[in-house]
């Protein structure tokens, strides 16, 4: 049919209709290749100057009990002297119970003097968070890196810069428990 | 008759000529997309190691990461005067070209400042002291946190620094676990 087309078309023009068709094929073949191409479509990696940090999209159970753990250690070292019970019902709405009447009493023979004599406003800024294991997937091991600094308080001058109270490597242990990853333990790396 | 040898022209030589060369530029690239489709590795995220755990270690190439990473980051910090030289290159056969350019900029002021003032660093890694923060077939992030013992003719002190290691390697289709990792930065996170 197409030849049967094509020996109507007068000679000087026929060259002209075989390469325009020929063209179209080689375009089309060229359209379905970069429309088909393997295109790396990776999340980033954390970048430490980051603010707030973002931790990484990590393969398998362990990015969320990671991504859990860099929102829940801030909230431990984040308290206002004035709010006291309030940053501490933040920090153990993520915890397990266990883990939470421990915390609790840390919270009140250490942090809350602290505070008061300070009349201490904290935060934290977390600069590094990654995965050390997972353990049957429902326990986890993250390790964090979180400044805890004082943003209001006596050693802060008025209008200063906040003065970083300490540099923590931390292990935060999280279990998942009705779907839920909690804070079942938070150890120094020492 | 000028007006239809020009038309004869255009339509003899000219056009067919015009689409012959775009028929040769659209046939050789999608000849290079399609040989680039064939060797072209995909990257992709790994599941991170689960580390100290001995019944599911995770996969080769991602305890390779952290391994590779925890020897650079002990690598970096093991300084001894007595062999400043040969320590400093072992650090830098563990690194890409490029970061161990880096490194000499400052090796010769910094194995100065050893080999006078005496010192000898040793370096070593507390348990569960390494986690993965990013991972894929090609590149890594790694925190490594260090111990660093400093002996002085006078004494010693021993200073934890919080580090991440960032690694590469090019995936290959042969055996992709025998590429090895190659360190492209190691940053002391402050």
């Amino acid at each position: 049919m197409a030849v049967r087309l094509l020996r109507r078309v007068p000679d000087g023009t026929r060259l002209l209709v075989v390469l325009t068709v020929l063209v179209l094929v080689a375009s089309a073949v060229l359209l379905a290749l970069s429309l088909t191409r393997d295109e790396d479509d990776l999340p980033m990696a954390p970048r430490a100057s980051a603010s707030p940090y973002e931790p990484a999209v990590l393969e398998g159970p362990g990015g969320e009990a990671l991504a859990v753990a860099v929102v829940a250690l801030p909230a431990t070292l984040t308290y206002d002297h004035e709010r006291l019970p309030a940053g501490l019902e933040t920090a153990t709405s993520m915890m397990t119970a266990s883990f939470a009447r421990s915390f609790t009493r840390t919270f009140r023979t250490r942090a809350v003097p602290f505070a008061r004599r300070q009349e201490a406003v904290t935060d934290a800024v977390v600069r590094g968070a990654g995965l050390v294991r997972v353990e049957g997937g429902n326990r986890a091991v993250t390790l964090v890196y979180a400044d805890q600094r004082m943003v209001e308080g006596r050693r802060v001058p008025a209008g200063g810069q906040p003065v970083v109270l300490a540099r923590n490597a931390v292990l935060v242990s999280l279990v998942r428990r009705g779907g839920l990853w909690l804070v079942d333990g938070i150890t120094p790396v020492e | 008759m000028a007006q239809g040898a020009r038309a004869g022209l255009l339509v003899r030589v000219v056009l067919p000529t015009v689409l012959a060369l775009l028929l040769v530029g659209v046939v050789t690239t999608s000849v290079v997309l399609w040989r680039d489709r064939g060797t072209q590795e995909t990257v992709t995220l790994l599941r991170p190691a689960d580390l100290g755990n001995p019944q599911s270690p995770g996969d080769g190439r991602a305890r390779g990461a952290v391994a590779s990473a925890r020897r650079a980051a002990t690598t970096y910090f093991t300084l001894d005067h007595r062999h400043v030289d040969r320590d400093m290159a072992a650090f830098k056969r563990l690194t890409t070209d490029e970061f161990g350019e880096a490194y000499d900029r400052d090796a010769a002021a910094l194995a100065e400042r050893i080999e006078k003032q005496q010192l000898v660093l040793t370096a070593s890694l507390p348990d569960d002291g390494s986690a993965t923060e990013y991972l894929t077939t090609a590149d890594a992030q790694v925190l490594v946190v260090v111990q660093v013992t400093t002996a002085r003719p006078t004494g010693s002190t021993t200073t934890r620094f919080r580090t991440r290691v960032t690694l590469e390697r090019e995936p290959s289709s042969a055996d992709d676990f025998e590429t090895p990792w190659r360190v492209s930065d190691l940053e002391e996170v402050p």
